[in-house]
């Protein structure tokens, strides 16, 4: 279980690098061929933005998930135990 | 809860406030650059991000060292967690660096000496993770990665020095050793250095939750062991 998980990791985030960097194409995509304004290019900077809260929240979204599962295997294997101490004595 | 519990909590808020104040500076108090204008608000995000990149990979080279010299898990754990965030970080700073690229130099990338060293390194630490998913046992896969995350860190002193010794497009340092003194307007200087402080924060929220994380997984494992072998 743990090491297809790990497997998957590198795997996610490549795939997310690459959904990422396309989406940010996408967003460019209506001022890219404008001509440069200081005040403009605000799509490309709420992109950055908005990208990197993103990626911060999936992380620990991911690793709060990680923790749940964590904590659910525990207390199956206090379970288990208990019932295996219950039925020896 | 317990002190682990304490600790996680305080750096999560602390991390979260810092990253309300942050975004305050950035987007209400400093001024707008002159030449770029607005978007040159992505380098509150871009250096910070950077500079817990090399952060982490300096975390890794120890750690891998630790571990090599010493053994002990903990180093094993350490090293492979800095790395996944580290992974993280850089993959921000790559797809951070290309958006403002884009309207400032007109490219989504260019072959610039700093933007290519720093892809390289980018590179290195997803093969570190690879090495580790997919070696054939895990004692081995820590012991070669370790090795990687050693050689890895060769290319980090080139990605810093990169705009050094090959100037090109990429501007030049503003922070560390050979950053110029006075480069940054004062208003500017704070807030990137309060940024920095915010990632740094994040960072050690999100290390400490990974190793806490990495720990647990360890420690279920030793005790299925042991149910096993009843």
């Amino acid at each position: 279980m743990a090491s297809i998980r790990n497997r998957l990791i590198p795997t996610i985030i490549v795939a997310l690098f690459a959904w990422l960097l396309s989406g940010g194409v996408i967003l460019a995509s209506g001022t890219a061929q404008e001509k440069y304004d200081r005040e403009g290019n605000l799509p490309f900077l709420f992109g950055v933005y908005t990208i990197t809260w993103i990626v911060f929240f999936a992380y620990s979204f991911y690793m709060g998930r990680q923790q749940r599962e964590l904590r659910r295997e525990i207390d199956e294997l206090k379970l288990t135990l208990k019932e295996r101490g219950a039925s020896r004595s | 809860m317990n002190g682990r519990e304490i600790v996680r909590v305080i750096l999560l808020v602390t991390s979260l406030v810092l990253m309300v104040a942050n975004l305050g500076l950035i987007f209400l108090w400093v001024p707008m650059e002159l030449v770029m204008g607005q978007i040159q608000r992505i380098f509150y995000f871009h250096v910070p991000i950077a500079w817990v990149s090399f952060l982490a990979v300096s975390i890794v080279f120890v750690a891998s060292i630790l571990y090599l010299w010493r053994g002990g898990r903990k180093w094993d754990i350490l090293a492979n967690a800095a790395a996944e965030i580290g992974v993280l970080f850089t993959t921000l700073m790559l797809i951070s660096g290309a958006t403002w690229a884009k309207p400032v130099w007109g490219v989504w990338w260019t072959w610039d000496p700093r933007l290519t060293t720093s892809l390289i390194m980018w590179l290195i630490y997803i093969a570190y993770l690879m090495l580790r998913a997919y070696a054939p046992t895990a004692a081995q896969g820590a012991r070669y990665a370790a090795v990687l995350g050693i050689v890895g860190f060769v290319d980090v002193p080139i990605v810093y020095f990169a705009v050094e010794w090959w100037r090109n497009i990429h501007p030049e340092m503003v922070i560390g050793p050979l950053a110029e003194s006075g480069d940054l307007e004062g208003s500017m200087a704070i807030t990137l250095l309060f940024s920095m402080l915010t990632f740094t924060a994040l960072f050690s929220y999100l290390l400490w939750e990974r190793v806490s994380l990495a720990s647990s997984e360890d420690a279920l494992d030793f005790v299925r062991g042991l149910e096993g072998a009843q």
